[in-house]
Order: structure tokens, then C-alpha cells, then sequence
């Protein structure tokens, strides 16, 4: 094959998203470099996985080659590349995210197969130009110079924390990462509500609506808190790494002023406070071969819902098999944040065999697997019943909790409403505030997370609506740019798939 | 006039000059494009200007406008670049010819006037039409790179 057939091939095979057509035009020790990539890669099976992604996180490719040249086994080009990218839910005035960019390339082939190919263009314009600036008045994780040294973009507030959400790649190029390799998170701002003392378990037992009797050290729940008057507030993961110490990993609600206040009142033998405890998920397939390289614990024994105190990197953690994936993954919790970044660059460190890449949170991911995040500022006015984890929610547990009288209540008059899945019909815009969702008999409801799924290659979305609204029905959602219908359905969208 | 294109961007460029810019043309799409680099190298905007045709098109990443048309926008634009240039080094391939076009890869090292240093992977086109520069497009990645200006050329 020459050249110019060579990179004719790769442009089809591309625009085509097929991976192994792309790295079937390479050599075994074949090169690929562009300005979008941490680093060249290298190998077959290494270009088939980057160029797969790459290419499945666009649609509508197209190469126009204007310049081609050859030399014997070397060739130039200079093109046009369009492409439309998946998952960002459009721009702001709706129209589409569009990645139209002139490059040059070579190719340098040996024995008929690509040796090295090399694209030369300008990223500036494909992105953002540069991170969004901020102001001090929230607080940073022990991260924040190392998710800005990662590229971080684009920031959301949580726990009264700055938290880093995109990272300047196209969404499936962090999605693939989450389900073939690994990638790590700061979560710095998902804050512990840490109860100490003899009644410890008790008051963790009164705090929530699940029964946490059968809880015991080494073990973690996910757990839905409510108020006195049934709504719900925070979905925390509980972690009980210590004798004498349980975590409420929480959500975007003040739960540890919650929890102080009603220990203050009460007879508890409980110290309530928020720890200097900042974590980090280390998620996907290769989590375990990047954290067991400096983590002296038996990792790959740990089941689902567990945690134990180690060192990693030498520094004291708690690590857990936990984590905003719904797939296989670790959070680790150093014990100080003093040196905390420390731990960050050993991580970093160990997965560079792996590709390790720094991202925000994977929403995509996280709604196909049902996945949700929930806190009592927008609230919708829920309470529990009504929730995904509905299921969790035990009234006649023997433990008193807050808010059991109201909930029975509702129990006994008929919850009105409950969560469902979303396939919409076509594609929706970024899901910036609730949209209102109609069935056409009366049933109304709130959509309350919308993605793309790339599991499912069309968007779909989560919604609290009227129990009438069933399985199946036919709805329409209501967002900025107009009126899409969706089809009722079950939650999760997807397996786990590990 | 003949130019030895194997002679590398700034003797191409220095052989030029010396021979008077308005002697240049007709050239050949790889000796434009070396041409181009090495009175970069130099700072000269006067001779990048003369070297393109009156409705030449020059697209530089790093430059607000990227894109300077005609003689006078070229010429004011790479006199802004070459402000805040302290020295320049384009080390490229021989460029290879198609037709009216030339193309080249390799690297161009800047220092700026402030010390620092930046280095770009990069590729170059030439484009020729009637015998002189139409078009030069320079290609690399500038995204986390201060501008070579920091004010609009036009």
C-alpha cells in the first residue's frame, strides 16, 4: 500500500469509527501522534483502543484531503476535518458542538503498513481557550493544583467546594476510560459527617431511613437521610473504617451541621464533626492494578461495599470499594490532607503504564447505571419513597429515625409519585435545570438528569413523576429547545458490564 | 533566480535577500516556503510582506487575527509577532512539492523577549500562484500558549 492509499484508508476507517480497520493499516510497532494526545501511542493494540475512541466520540466525519504527496514509503497531506461531538448536549444556543479543524499529516510506511503517522493542527480552537476563573469563596481540594495541572476547564460548587466537572476532552474519550482503563477523580468536596463515640451506630441508625443495625466495621451502605417532615436531603455512602468512627460520605448538603444539631439535642453519646478528609476514586477495570502497585492490602480481596485501614503510598487512608461509577473502582480517604497530593502524584505515578487519565464525574456512565447524587437544596420536594433507592427505605426497621411518622404517613395515604427511566427520541441539550414532562392524560412530572448514553447511542434521562405514569407510556419532555418525546422506563439502563 | 532549497530556511532566506525581494519571483513553491521561515528566523517582516502576492493569505495559530490577508495585514503582523520574538529556529524537512504547493514538518524553537521558550511540532504549507506566495499556513498546536501578540493586528 502507498502512502496516500494508506492515509485514504485511515480517513474511511475512521470516519467509520472502526478501530480495528485503523489499526489494521498500521505495523505492529506502529506510531500514532497528534496534539489532542498525552502522549504518542504506540503498538496495535494500543492504536485500536485510542483510535476507536477518538473516532466513536464524534459523528458525521468527514476528511477532505486537498494536498496529498509522496516520496517512496513517506507521504504528506494537508485536509479538512468535520465532525460533530457526542454527548455534550449541544451549545449553549442549541446548535451542534462542532469540531471543523485543517491539519497536516505524515505517514511513513515500512513493508506496505503505517510505521508512524503524525497530525499537525491547532487544539485552541476545538475547546474552551481557557479554565474558567474563580473566586474566593468556596473552598479547594487538597487537588486543586493537580486538577489544574490536569487540564481541568470547567468547575461546578459542591459542599461549598470548587469542583472540577470536564476536563477539555470529548466526553466518550473519559467514558471509554471509566469502562476499559482507569481514571482518577478528586472528590475532594464529597465531605464526611464523622460520628465518634459509644453511640456512634445508634445515631447513624436515627439519621437514616435504611436499617444500618446489621452494619459493622469494614463495611459501607448507601443510605438516604430525610427530615422530620419526610423530604429527602442526602444519599451519603456510610463507611465504617474504624472501631470507634463512622463516615456518612456525603452529598451536596451540609449533613454534618444537620446531624450536630440533632446530637446536641439529644442523649447521644456521639461527637459529630467533619474530618480533614478529602478522597479520591480511582474507578474502572485497571483500578486494582494501578492501586495494588502501592497499596500494601489485599485490594483484590475486598467485595463490593467494603473498606479497611492502609497505607497507600505510605500515607494513612481508608480505602473503599466504592465509588460514582456504578461499575468497579476504589475511593481512597487519606487521613490528613497535608499530604494528600502526595498521594494524588503516586497514583498518578503508578498508572502511567495504564494511561491514567484525570477526570470529573462521568455523568454519562453514571445515569446509564442509575446512578444518581441527590441534595435537599433542589429537591423537588422528594422524600424517599419516591426515590431510585426507594427499596432501601425500611419504616418498621427497630430503630427510631428521623422522619419515620411522616413517611409511614405517605405510605398509608399512597406515595404519589416515583422515579423512572427516560429514552428519548432524539437528542437533548445539556440538562442545566429540571425540565417538565407531560404524558398527555394529566400525569406530569420533573426530569431530573438527561445524558447522552453511548452504551445506548441515543439520550436518555431520569424523572420523578405521578404514578399513573407507567412503564412504557409515552411522554414529552420540555426543554429549552423544544418538546422531545421520551419512552417510560426501568432504571438501570445498563449491567455493570465487569 | 535559483534557490537551493537544500540549503535550509535561512540561507534560502539570506540568498534571497541578497539578491533584492523583488527578485524572488518567479519561485518555487519549496523555495517560497523556506523562504518564509528563514526571514522568520530573522525577524523580517519587511521581506515576508514582499515575498506575498497583494492578495496572499498567511495563517498563523498564534496571532489574533490568525488569519493576515494581503501584503500590509501580513507585513503588520509578523511585525507584532517579531515584538515579542527574541529569536526564532525552524528546524523542518526539506519540503516536499505538489504542483503549486510545498509541505514541510519539523520544529520551530522561539524564545520570547521575555526569556522564555516555547517549541512547537509543526507543518508548514506553501501555496503558489503566478509565481509568488498566495498562500503559507503554519500548523501547531498553541492552545496553552501565550499569544505572540497580545493585542488584536487588525
Amino acid at each position: 500500500m502507498t502512502p496516500v492509499a494508506a492515509f485514504a484508508a485511515y480517513c474511511e476507517a475512521f470516519a467509520q469509527g472502526d478501530g480495528a480497520a485503523m489499526a489494521a493499516l498500521f505495523t505492529d510497532d506502529g506510531v500514532f501522534e497528534a496534539p489532542t494526545l498525552d502522549r504518542p501511542v504506540r503498538g496495535r493494540a494500543a492504536l485500536e483502543k485510542q483510535l476507536r475512541i477518538i473516532a466513536q466520540s464524534m459523528r458525521d466525519i468527514s476528511t477532505d484531503v486537498r494536498i496529498a504527496v509522496e516520496d517512496g514509503d513517506k507521504g504528506w497531506f494537508e485536509g479538512a476535518f468535520h465532525a460533530e461531538v457526542i454527548g455534550t448536549g449541544f451549545k449553549v444556543d442549541g446548535s451542534p458542538h462542532r469540531v471543523d479543524f485543517r491539519f497536516v499529516a505524515t505517514v511513513e510506511m515500512r513493508d506496505g503498513a503505517i510505521a508512524r503517522l503524525v497530525e499537525f493542527f491547532d487544539t485552541r480552537p476545538l475547546h474552551v481557550e481557557e479554565r474558567q476563573r474563580m473566586w474566593a469563596i468556596n473552598r479547594r481540594s487538597p487537588y486543586w493544583e493537580a486538577s489544574v495541572a490536569a487540564g481541568a476547564m470547567e468547575w461546578s460548587v459542591y459542599n461549598s467546594m470548587h469542583f472540577a466537572m470536564t476536563y477539555g476532552r470529548m466526553p466518550y474519550e473519559d467514558y471509554a476510560e471509566l469502562l476499559e482503563g482507569v481514571t482518577l477523580w478528586d472528590v475532594g468536596l464529597e465531605r464526611q459527617t464523622q460520628l465518634k463515640g459509644r453511640d456512634a451506630h445508634a445515631f447513624l441508625d436515627y439519621l437514616t431511613c435504611r436499617d444500618m443495625s446489621t452494619m459493622r466495621p469494614g463495611d459501607c451502605r448507601y443510605a438516604l437521610v430525610c427530615d422530620e417532615a419526610g423530604a429527602l436531603m442526602v444519599d451519603p455512602v456510610v463507611l465504617w473504617p474504624f472501631e470507634d468512627t463512622i463516615w456518612l460520605s456525603h452529598g451536596n448538603f451540609d449533613l454534618t451541621l444537620w446531624a450536630r444539631g440533632i446530637a446536641m439535642h439529644g442523649a447521644w453519646d456521639v461527637e459529630v464533626c467533619e474530618p480533614d478528609v478529602a478522597p479520591l476514586q480511582v474507578q474502572g477495570p485497571l483500578s486494582l492494578a494501578v492501586l495494588a502497585k502501592i497499596c500494601p492490602a489485599p485490594l483484590a480481596d475486598m467485595k463490593n461495599y467494603t473498606c479497611l485501614v492502609t497505607k497507600v503510598a505510605g500515607e494513612a487512608a481508608v480505602v473503599s470499594r466504592t465509588g460514582w461509577s456504578g461499575g468497579f473502582g476504589f475511593e481512597v480517604f487519606p487521613l490528613s490532607s497535608a499530604r494528600a497530593r502526595r498521594l494524588w502524584d503516586a497514583i498518578l505515578e503508578a498508572g502511567e503504564e495504564h494511561a491514567i487519565k484525570v477526570t470529573g464525574p462521568i455523568v454519562h456512565r453514571a445515569v446509564e447505571r442509575g446512578v444518581t447524587d441527590f441534595n435537599y437544596y433542589m429537591s423537588c420536594a422528594m422524600n424517599p419513597l419516591e426515590d431510585v433507592a426507594c427499596h432501601l427505605v425500611d419504616l418498621d426497621k427497630e430503630a427510631d429515625f428521623i422522619g419515620r411518622q411522616a413517611l409511614r404517613r405517605i405510605a398509608a395515604d399512597g406515595v404519589k409519585r416515583h422515579s423512572v427511566g427516560l429514552v428519548f427520541e432524539g437528542e437533548v441539550p445539556r440538562l442545566e435545570w429540571f425540565w417538565d414532562l407531560q404524558d398527555g392524560r394529566g400525569g406530569h412530572g420533573v426530569v431530573r438528569w438527561a445524558v447522552h448514553s453511548f452504551a445506548l447511542k441515543r439520550s436518555i434521562g431520569i424523572a420523578v413523576v405521578d404514578k399513573a405514569v407507567k412503564v412504557g407510556d409515552m411522554v414529552e419532555v420540555a426543554h429549552p429547545f423544544g418538546t422531545t418525546r421520551a419512552e417510560v422506563t426501568t432504571i438501570p439502563f445498563v449491567d455493570r458490564g465487569d | 533566480m535559483t534557490i537551493d532549497v537544500s540549503a535550509g530556511p535561512v540561507a534560502v532566506y539570506a540568498s534571497a535577500l541578497q539578491q533584492g525581494v523583488d527578485t524572488l519571483h518567479p519561485l518555487t513553491p519549496a523555495a517560497a516556503l523556506l523562504a518564509y521561515a528563514g526571514a522568520f528566523c530573522a525577524r523580517d517582516a519587511g521581506f515576508i510582506a514582499g515575498l506575498a502576492s497583494p492578495t496572499a493569505l498567511v495563517e498563523v495559530p498564534l496571532l489574533k487575527p490568525n488569519r493576515l490577508h494581503g501584503a500590509r495585514e501580513i507585513g503588520a503582523g509578523h511585525a507584532a509577532i517579531f515584538e515579542t520574538v527574541a529569536a526564532a529556529r525552524f528546524d523542518i524537512e526539506a519540503p516536499v512539492e505538489a504542483g503549486d504547493h510545498a509541505i514541510a514538518t519539523g520544529t520551530l524553537a522561539i524564545t520570547r523577549a521575555d526569556a522564555s521558550h516555547e517549541r512547537h511540532d509543526i507543518g508548514l504549507v506553501s501555496e503558489l500562484r503566478d509565481g509568488r506566495l498566495q498562500r503559507l499556513s503554519l500548523y501547531f498546536n498553541a492552545r496553552r500558549v501565550r499569544l505572540w501578540s497580545d493585542r488584536a493586528i487588525l
